[in-house]
């Protein structure tokens, strides 16, 4: 069967899985926090951008935009009006407020998108695929790997030469140590969220062409997310990217050699194996205590 | 005073106790009868609930607006089941023992409607299935439950034939969401490859909710088969059909009846070219803009002039169809047992927009076993018969 065909389709869709779990790792980095509602930050981009562009008719770049600052204000307002206040509350609070936010924002998608299912037309329409070694790509799977490797470059870079993205380093590493130099961890909370949630977003906008679009889409996402943060280690930025990337790959190696029967599992057999073996994940080090 | 209010209490005593005789049976009054309706109103899958519902309403409406049947007006009671079991089991106690209905006309979600099956025919309450496939919930037969609905094993048959009459086919490759309601497909379709000696060159695999599907069409591509059959939903259908244009996959491709609403498939797959070489099984008559629909398609839009016209639209009317039928016949001292013998005596009945014509007996309750196919002919879906069509 053709094996580059396959690796480079599951590299697409790994590169989705990577930036779901790069918000996921984002957030969790940051305050501890896995949210569940992540899911339904894709989905918002990926509708907001089909509103965007479909209905409003603006330009891909400014439906692009759009998409990216809607999810990016849902994730700030999200911090800011639940999560800030319960922080150090206990793992199942957070989660409970995750998931409520989760049901809460499919049921608000389901009032003006709840009838149908709906189709957002790739970014290059007119495009021909692209062949490479034998496979053959689209050229909005190429776009989304392009994107994906655009965005975490662009972060890696924020990470290291911004001072935002310096306070938010040492704000993951020891928040009373930030609190006590100074650094308004408040902001960095809502930088942090927003910019979890626009790459979030980003993830929707690229997934609606490959994927249809319904309030309920971002669970597949989620659940493919999660195994890759999993897999690369939920405190690693590189992590989630290489986890994402692994997941997809073997995703579709799976279902082309093994059996199309497994193909929708692997990722829950990855967690498993990976808890098992290696609990911190590939890149993930066991936190070590000082005494 | 005593002895002349004796007898004016008495005569009303057993008025009331005549005409409490007269419609002691539940949900029938003089002037109604109550059915009971339920389906997914709220949740993920209620975009399938109301306009399935709606299609039966607006039939037992139209009924009402003509006089009803046996001067009573038929009045619903909705109940949501949100297509889980427990809450469909919830939904049909709820209309029996709180409601009171004289019948159900209800359930578009066959593994929820099938895990109420237990709780339906202890009650004892006439049940008309809605929109639901799987055979398991009207075979074996119960006393009071029947189906207008082509069911899986049927559709499974109509697609099987229609493959069969492909000429020189010696191969093909089957793609198979995995549930209930595929197995229920396949269970006929196997036989029937089998009887004619057709080869299942591929057996995949392709779940739902998948995004991609680029292993199924290689897979398919390597078995180099004649044609290719769908036993999937509509989206991942949409999502098989897309990937088999990008890879230079060709057809045909026969599809379930899931794929009735083959306008829905194409704009999900990225256009009509998608659809060009898709067959699918169909227990409509024809697709909503057809001649031989406008009837119902003017039907529904009086009753909800504000929903949109789509294929679900009419998958409710053959059993609203059914049961004004059997209603009328069995006469106005309606019982739940007339009615069930009714039902049971139907033969050749009028059944609205589905293919085929009612007929129950009392060792079969499935009432619709005809099925044909609908495909893409100058851009418009039409019928084009039950058999590969002669050149």
């Amino acid at each position: 069967m053709g094996f580059m065909t396959l690796f480079m389709a599951g590299l697409a869709h790994g590169s989705l899985y990577a930036l779901v779990a790069l918000g996921l790792v984002l957030i969790y980095k940051t305050q501890g926090i896995v949210n569940w509602a992540h899911g339904e930050l894709l989905m918002v981009g990926a509708f907001s951008g089909y509103t965007a562009f479909v209905l409003a008719g603006l330009p891909y770049p400014l439906a692009f935009l759009v998409a990216v600052l809607a999810g990016a204000l849902l994730g700030a307002l999200m911090e800011r009006i639940a999560f800030r206040g319960i922080v150090h509350e206990h793992h199942a609070t957070l989660a409970l407020v995750a998931i409520g936010f989760s049901v809460i924002i499919k049921g608000v998608a389901r009032i003006p998108f709840g009838a149908d299912v709906y189709t957002l037309p790739p970014a290059l329409p007119d495009a021909a695929p692209l062949r490479f070694a034998g496979a053959i790509v689209t050229s909005q799977s190429a776009l989304t790997i392009a994107i994906s490797v655009g965005i975490t470059l662009l972060l890696l870079a924020i990470f290291r030469y911004t001072r935002t993205g310096k306070q938010m380093q040492a704000t993951q590493q020891n928040l009373n140590g930030a609190r006590i130099v100074g650094i308004n961890t408040g902001r960095i909370f809502s930088i942090t969220w927003a910019l979890a949630a626009a790459v979030g977003a980003i993830a929707g906008l690229l997934a609606g062409p490959i994927s249809l679009l319904y309030p309920d889409m971002g669970s597949e996402f989620l659940l493919k997310g999660f195994a890759a943060a999993v897999l690369g280690g939920f405190h690693s930025v590189t992590g989630a990217i290489v986890g994402g990337l692994l997941v997809g790959v073997i995703e579709m190696l799976i279902g082309g050699y093994v059996s199309t029967a497994f193909q929708q599992v692997s990722p829950f057999l990855i967690i498993i194996i990976v808890l098992f073996v290696r609990p911190h994940g590939l890149f993930g080090r066991r936190p070590v205590e000082r005494v | 005073m005593k002895s002349a209010l004796r007898y004016p209490v008495l005569v009303a005593a057993m008025a009331t106790a005549l005409s409490s005789t007269a419609f002691a049976e539940p949900g029938v009054s003089e002037n109604t009868i109550r059915l009971g309706t339920f389906g997914p109103l709220t949740g993920p899958v209620s975009l399938y609930g109301y306009p399935i519902i709606n299609g039966a309403v607006a039939v037992y409406n139209e009924i009402n607006e003509k006089g009803g049947i046996h001067g009573r007006k038929i009045e619903m009671v909705y109940e949501d089941d949100s297509c889980d079991a427990a809450k469909t089991r919830a939904a049909v106690k709820k209309l029996v023992y709180n409601s009171d209905v004289f019948a159900i006309h209800g359930g578009t979600c066959s593994s929820a409607v099938n895990s109420a099956r237990d709780e339906i025919i202890a009650s004892e309450t006439p049940y008309m299935v809605m929109a639901t496939v799987l055979d398991s919930i009207t075979s074996p037969v119960a006393k009071n439950m029947f189906t207008t609905t082509q069911t899986a094993s049927l559709d499974g048959v109509t697609m099987v034939t229609f493959v069969k009459s492909i000429p020189d086919i010696k191969k093909v490759v089957v793609v198979k969401n995995t549930d209930d309601w595929a197995d229920a497909h396949l269970s006929t379709i196997y036989k029937g490859l089998e009887e004619a000696g057709i080869e299942v060159a591929a057996d995949i695999v392709l779940e739902r909710n998948a995004s991609d599907a680029t292993t199924q069409v290689l897979q398919s591509l390597e078995a180099n088969a004649a044609a290719v059959i769908l036993v999937t939903y509509p989206n991942e259908t949409a999502v098989f059909l897309r990937e088999a244009k990008k890879y230079g996959l060709k057809g045909p491709f026969v599809g379930a009846s899931s794929q009735m609403d083959m306008l829905a498939v194409a704009e999900r797959a990225g256009g009509m070219d998608a659809i060009s070489e898709l067959y699918v099984s169909s227990y409509l008559l024809e697709p909503v803009d057809g001649e031989k629909m406008k009837e119902f398609s003017a039907l529904y839009a009086k009753h909800f002039p504000n929903d949109k016209l789509q294929t679900l639209s009419f998958y409710g009317m053959s059993g609203a169809y059914a049961v004004a039928d059997a209603l009328e016949r069995a006469g106005p001292d309606l019982t739940r047992e007339g009615f069930i013998k009714a039902l049971e005596s139907t033969s050749g009945g009028f059944a609205g927009p589905a293919y085929c014509q009612i007929t129950f007996t009392p060792d079969s309750h499935q009432g619709c076993t005809e099925g044909h196919v609908w495909a893409v002919r100058d851009g418009k879906v039409v019928a084009i018969g039950e058999t590969w069509p002669q050149q």
